[in-house]
């Protein structure tokens, strides 16, 4: 604590040399002058004292005749005058201190998050087009603004979370799922008004079963229909007491209907292939961005007749999450043979086995069900054809505007002209 | 004296050494220094002189008051 107080005041270490040293300090403790680390070096001693009371020591030492040499200053009073010896180094060091503070102002990263339907190229388009994008100032951002701004420009936006973290933007989205499923009902809402729906059929095949839930029923399950046939009316007739329609009431039709159909495939592959052949040969080519500029070494070395380049790169941050518009990273340059290789019968498996792999996945995706799978090889003149025939189970039907016409309603044309005669 | 229980140091002006070990003296009540070298420190107190003779003497701190030696302390000595 002593020490403490001693540096924050000053304190000097002189050597005192003369006729008599030790009337020197007798006088000064009889002056309350604090006198610290006192050593003796044969004819000088050495000693501390703080700065306030050396400048009290001027008559002491005329009196006693001894002479004073400072040999050390220590303490805060004295740091500022080696700092002003190193006054550009200080500048530098404020300068950068400063430069920091005000660079971290500004976004050096835009990060959206949660968005797939709206691919990230359109957010930067978006946010480009709002004046968000790298190094623009944090306080330029409206968080409020810009959230309410993504929402009200994207539909399909359902949440919005926009937060800085030191200079990075993190942008959180959340999508509607079921936009798709809401625009198939606005649609039928539409036509609602207008006049009834029919159910169309979509594809050819056997219907496997049926519920209907509105509309006319025209085929029963087990029957057999092509493409574009009606399968449920969206009029229901209202029958006169002789049988004939009075009129229709439309509405729109729904029914889950089941089809038995077929779907095929047709692939063919080439039985010779070209191929990568990567010779080992590869050369690293490092580069650093700044901002808008790229620095990037040159290639050395015999250029590569056929090479492909993958590219990698960094952001610089400080600390976890202070980010600089500093790109540093790395092309590799890899070089390859092109080579004529035929495929084997258990390769050209493979991948007809991976093609129908991925059309099932498709066709699941669709809500199709596959019953049987019917897959033929062949080889002929070089090439290896597959034919697949794959029996499904599909929901079908499509909205149309129904083809009833409502029937003239002669009785009601007629009163006004019974109340005339 | 002893009845009233009074310090003798401050009624007989005495000097009071303290010593820890034979490396480091405290001493109060006493005048000045009269000689000062890293073998032998005298010292003037109010009734007598003090006289510490060692090695590698060093005055760690020094007031009016009291005052710390530290060094290798070989003997003291007295003298009316």
């Amino acid at each position: 604590m002593l020490q403490v107080i001693r540096y924050l005041q000053g304190y000097l270490t002189i050597r005192v040399q003369g006729f008599s040293p030790e009337r020197f300090m007798n006088l000064c403790s009889n002056h309350h002058l604090f006198l610290w680390n006192i050593v003796n070096y044969g004819d000088y001693y050495t000693m501390n004292i703080s700065l306030k009371n050396f400048y009290k020591l001027k008559g002491l030492t005329r009196k006693t005749g001894t002479r004073v040499v400072i040999t050390g200053r220590y303490g805060l009073p004295f740091l500022s005058v080696r700092m002003w010896r190193r006054r550009i180094f200080l500048a530098g060091l404020l300068g950068s201190l400063a430069f920091w503070i005000w660079m971290s102002g500004f976004i050096w990263a835009v990060e959206i998050d949660g968005n797939y339907f709206v691919t990230t190229d359109v957010f930067q388009d978006f946010l480009n087009a709002n004046g968000i994008r790298t190094g623009v100032k944090k306080g330029q951002i409206d968080i409020e603004t810009l959230e309410e701004s993504i929402r009200e420009h994207f539909d399909i936006v359902t949440w919005t979370s926009a937060r800085i973290d030191g200079t990075r933007l993190l942008i959180q989205v959340k999508e509607n799922d079921l936009i798709k499923m809401d625009e198939g009902k606005k649609e039928t809402g539409i036509n609602k008004e207008n006049t009834g729906m029919d159910l169309v059929a979509q594809k050819e095949g056997v219907i496997v079963s049926m519920v209907t839930r509105s509309g006319v029923p025209l085929v029963k399950a087990g029957a057999e229909i092509q493409k574009g046939d009606i399968l449920v009316e969206g009029g229901v007739p209202i029958y006169n007491d002789d049988g004939t329609v009075k009129r229709y009431d439309y509405c729109v039709a729904d029914a889950d209907i089941m089809l038995q159909c077929i779907y095929s495939l047709a692939e063919d592959i080439d039985e010779k292939h070209e191929e990568k052949k990567y010779t080992g040969k590869e050369k690293k080519q490092p580069f650093l961005i700044l901002g808008t500029r790229k620095i990037s070494t040159p290639l050395l070395g015999r250029k590569f007749e056929k090479y492909d380049v993958i590219e990698e790169k960094h952001q610089l941050k400080l600390f976890k999450n202070y980010y600089l518009p500093v790109y540093i990273g790395s092309y590799l340059v890899r070089e390859y043979e092109v080579e004529e290789e035929i495929y084997t019968k258990e390769q050209v498996k493979e991948l007809f086995e991976g093609k129908i792999q991925k059309f099932i996945e498709t066709l699941q995706e669709k809500g199709v069900q596959i019953i049987e799978k019917n897959v033929t090889i062949k080889r002929a003149f070089g090439t290896w054809k597959m034919d697949a025939d794959f029996l499904a189970v599909e929901k079908t039907g499509v909205s149309q505007k129904t083809r009833l016409v409502q029937v003239e309603d002669i009785s009601l044309e007629e009163e006004p002209g019974a109340e005339g005669t | 004296m002893e009845s009233l229980k009074l310090p003798k140091d401050s009624m007989l002006g005495a000097s009071i050494v303290t010593l820890t070990g034979n490396t480091e003296a405290f001493i109060e009540n006493y005048k000045g220094i009269i000689e000062y070298t890293s073998e032998v420190i005298l010292l003037q107190g109010k009734t007598c002189k003090i006289e510490i003779c060692g090695k590698r003497l060093n005055i760690v701190y020094y007031t009016n008051e009291d005052m710390k030696i530290s060094g290798w302390i070989e003997r003291i000595c007295y003298f009316v």
